[in-house]
């Protein structure tokens, strides 16, 4: 499985983030991992461009909207073409808009629908799907 | 098991005392006047007597000198006549010697006690003077031997004394005249002489009567007055008795020099172990004795727990005061049995547990899908992995999912843990444990606030306090629970929140202080802070239950808890008194 498709994903919880990265890895996609919103903004100004910024809602050092917010805020060749929030937290009502992101995923969401998900989200917005 | 109500002194003894001092003089006078009285007619009657029979003897005695001058003069005149008839030498010195009587007689008569009283004898005395120098004359002068010469002089002399005749005679009769007016006075005085000193002893006899009388009144009254007061007693005795067996509540007097149980009343038996001599008696009265240490007329109020023999466990509250019984000092135990209080106020504690459980909800949702995710994520992993045929990395990720369920059962057992109904019994737990305990359980709150937290504790790890451990864990996630929501309600900077425990302990009391910076409490609601329903939270948030319970908790713990604002936040200080050495604490159960 090869893929073109890359994604960032920001989470303080060092095994989600592990296992989250490898289940991507798996399928076809370039991972980049980090664990603080800190690090994910350097990585961010690193012209990765990743298609997809997954973020936790609550890190260490920010918040995962501000991580976002920075995100979208970036030059369009910077801009993530995606950006999710995953949280464990219960957030009742809040949806994606109200977060800021296009997508909200709540812990412990099956990782192959988390993919599906986002694969379907990119092909919708004409990017790249796996081949 | 004694008599049932011991008396601490006789009621005679305050009695005595309402003595009125106007009776107590009217005694006093009476006393004395009636001593005086007998002395005095004693001492009259003994001087009445003296001079009766002191005057009686020299009256007496001067009648008798009258007597005898006059039998002197008849016996000297017969003498003289008697020699003048036969003038023989013989009869002369009989003469003679008559003669010198009648000389030494006639001075008594006015010259003696016994004469001076004779009447009228200072008129005879010139008289009697006369013829003693008459009788001198013839007794000094030089006779002649011429008989019919000597016949002419004894005879002139016999005419001459003649004459003396008439006033001794006189005399002797006024003697005797006056000594029958003497006697007849002594007759009537003899008659009479009782009726001054009988009259006085009457006297006397009518003020010991009336002194008997009043005194005889007097203690009459007394005697009512001690009846009465006996009466009311045993009606106190008895009502207080059947207020003892009817109060609902433990009565227990322990004489602590014997370690012996003086007095258990009915409810104290129904309640603990129906036979005073049950070894639960003696478990008791340690149990009892460990926390009301202090037998006195103001020791202070304690709480304990006991396990009875079923098992059950009883909680009671109440103090031990230092009475007289059976006459000799011990203590009495009042105490009221508040299990069914202490259950509803553990009820009451639980429902702010639950309710702080509920507010912390999302937090521990968020705790608990954390290992969840991980597990899920892992699981996708390893079934592709063996979808793949790749077995060993399968292992790792089933090691994976191991650790994050350990990880989810340690929140779950918190939350377990927290939940759980507390204990009637305490016990003695580490102090520093609790505190983890309780950061552990809101430390996802804090990391979600943006709150720090410091912990400085400045006692050993195995200092111990005695309680209910996880009541005490509430407390201090009350405080730290309530800290964060004083830090969300505030503009405080995220970088500018921060709580700190810190605690410090000496020989008596352990204290630990929780402090934060989150503007502090306001002033208006300072002093009320602890009383139930005092919250500055909106009405859907907290119970407003939180820190009265705190308090109750410490309390029962027999700490204290007191709120206070330092800059920039608000400081909870506890107090904690330092649990005694093991070897000489007893247990309850």
């Amino acid at each position: 499985m090869t893929t073109d498709r890359s994604i960032l994903l920001c989470d303080d919880e060092v095994e989600i983030a592990e296992e989250l990265a490898e289940l991507f890895e798996s399928f076809g996609w370039r991972v980049r991992l980090c664990h603080s919103a800190a690090a994910a903004k350097r990585i961010l100004l690193e012209a990765m461009q990743p298609h997809c910024l997954i973020t936790d809602l609550r890190l260490d050092d920010a918040d995962g909207t501000s991580l976002v917010a920075f995100a979208r805020g970036l030059p369009e060749n910077l801009r993530p073409k995606l950006h999710a929030i995953m949280t464990g937290y219960v957030v009742d009502d809040t949806t994606a808009e109200d977060l800021g992101v296009d997508a909200l995923y709540l812990k412990p969401v099956d990782p192959f629908v988390l993919i599906d998900d986002i694969e379907k989200r990119l092909a919708k917005r004409g990017e790249p799907g796996s081949s | 098991m004694g008599v049932w109500f011991g008396r601490s002194k006789p009621l005679t003894s305050s009695s005595s005392s309402k003595v009125p001092a106007w009776s107590r003089t009217l005694t006093i006078v009476l006393v004395v006047t009636t001593l005086g009285m007998f002395a005095s007619t004693a001492l009259l009657y003994w001087q009445q007597e003296r001079s009766r029979q002191a005057l009686a003897v020299s009256i007496r005695t001067s009648g008798w000198v009258a007597y005898q001058a006059q039998l002197e003069l008849v016996k000297s005149l017969a003498a003289l006549r008697i020699a003048t008839l036969d003038p023989s030498a013989s009869e002369v010195d009989n003469v003679h010697l008559r003669l010198a009587i009648l000389r030494s007689r006639l001075p008594l008569l006015y010259d003696s006690e016994e004469g001076r009283l004779l009447p009228d004898i200072e008129n005879y005395a010139s008289l009697f003077k006369r013829y003693e120098n008459l009788i001198d004359d013839f007794l000094d002068g030089q006779h002649t031997q011429n008989t019919f010469e000597m016949r002419g002089e004894m005879e002139r002399l016999a005419n001459e004394l003649d004459d003396l005749l008439p006033p001794l005679q006189t005399v002797l009769q006024s003697a005797i005249a006056y000594n029958d007016e003497i006697y007849r006075r002594e007759q009537e005085l003899a008659n009479n002489s009782a009726i001054v000193p009988l009259s006085l002893l009457f006297l006397s006899g009518g003020l010991l009567i009336v002194f008997l009388f009043v005194q005889t009144v007097r203690d009459r009254n007394r005697l009512l007055a001690v009846q009465e007061a006996e009466a009311e007693a045993e009606v106190v005795r008895t009502n207080l008795r059947a207020l003892i067996e009817a109060i609902p509540a433990v009565v227990i007097v322990y004489d602590t020099a014997n370690r012996q149980i003086s007095f258990i009343n009915g409810f104290a038996l129904a309640l603990i172990n129906p036979s005073p001599d049950h070894p639960d008696w003696q478990r008791f009265m340690e149990a009892a004795q460990t926390v009301l240490s202090t037998c006195s007329q103001s020791s202070g109020w304690g709480s304990f727990t006991f396990q009875r023999e079923d098992g059950s466990i009883i909680a009671l509250r109440g103090s031990c005061r230092s009475v007289m019984w059976e006459r000799r000092p011990q203590c009495l135990f009042a105490l009221g049995d508040t299990t069914q209080i202490q259950d509803a106020e553990y009820q009451i504690m639980q429902a702010a547990k639950l309710s702080t459980l509920g507010e912390m909800a999302s937090a521990i949702a968020h705790e608990i899908n954390q290992p969840l995710a991980v597990i899920r994520m892992a699981a996708a992993n390893a079934r592709r992995h063996l979808a793949n045929g790749e077995i060993e990395p399968v292992s790792a990720k089933l090691a994976r999912i191991d650790e994050q369920v350990e990880r989810a059962k340690r929140i779950t057992d918190q939350v377990r843990r927290y939940g759980r109904k507390p204990s009637l019994r305490s016990s003695r737990f580490p102090l520093s444990r609790a505190i983890d305990l309780a950061i552990g359980f809101v430390a996802e709150q804090y990391r979600m606030a943006s709150i720090r937290l410091n912990l400085d504790l400045d006692f050993s790890p195995d200092a111990e306090v005695e309680g209910e451990q996880t009541l005490f864990e509430q407390v201090i996630v009350n405080l730290l629970l309530n800290a964060r929501d004083a830090f969300e309600m505030s503009d405080i900077p995220e970088a500018a929140r921060a709580v700190s425990i810190s605690g410090t302990s000496s020989e008596s009391d352990i204290r630990l202080i929780v402090e934060d910076t989150a503007g502090g409490i306001p002033t208006e609601i300072l002093s009320d802070i602890f009383e139930p329903f005092t919250t500055t939270k909106p009405d859907d948030k907290g119970t407003g239950l939180g820190l009265s319970l705190s308090r109750s908790i410490v309390r029962k713990m027999s700490g204290e808890i007191v709120a206070t604002n330092v800059p920039g936040g608000a400081c909870f200080t506890i107090s904690l008194p330092a649990p005694r050495p093991l070897e000489l604490d007893r247990s309850a159960a």
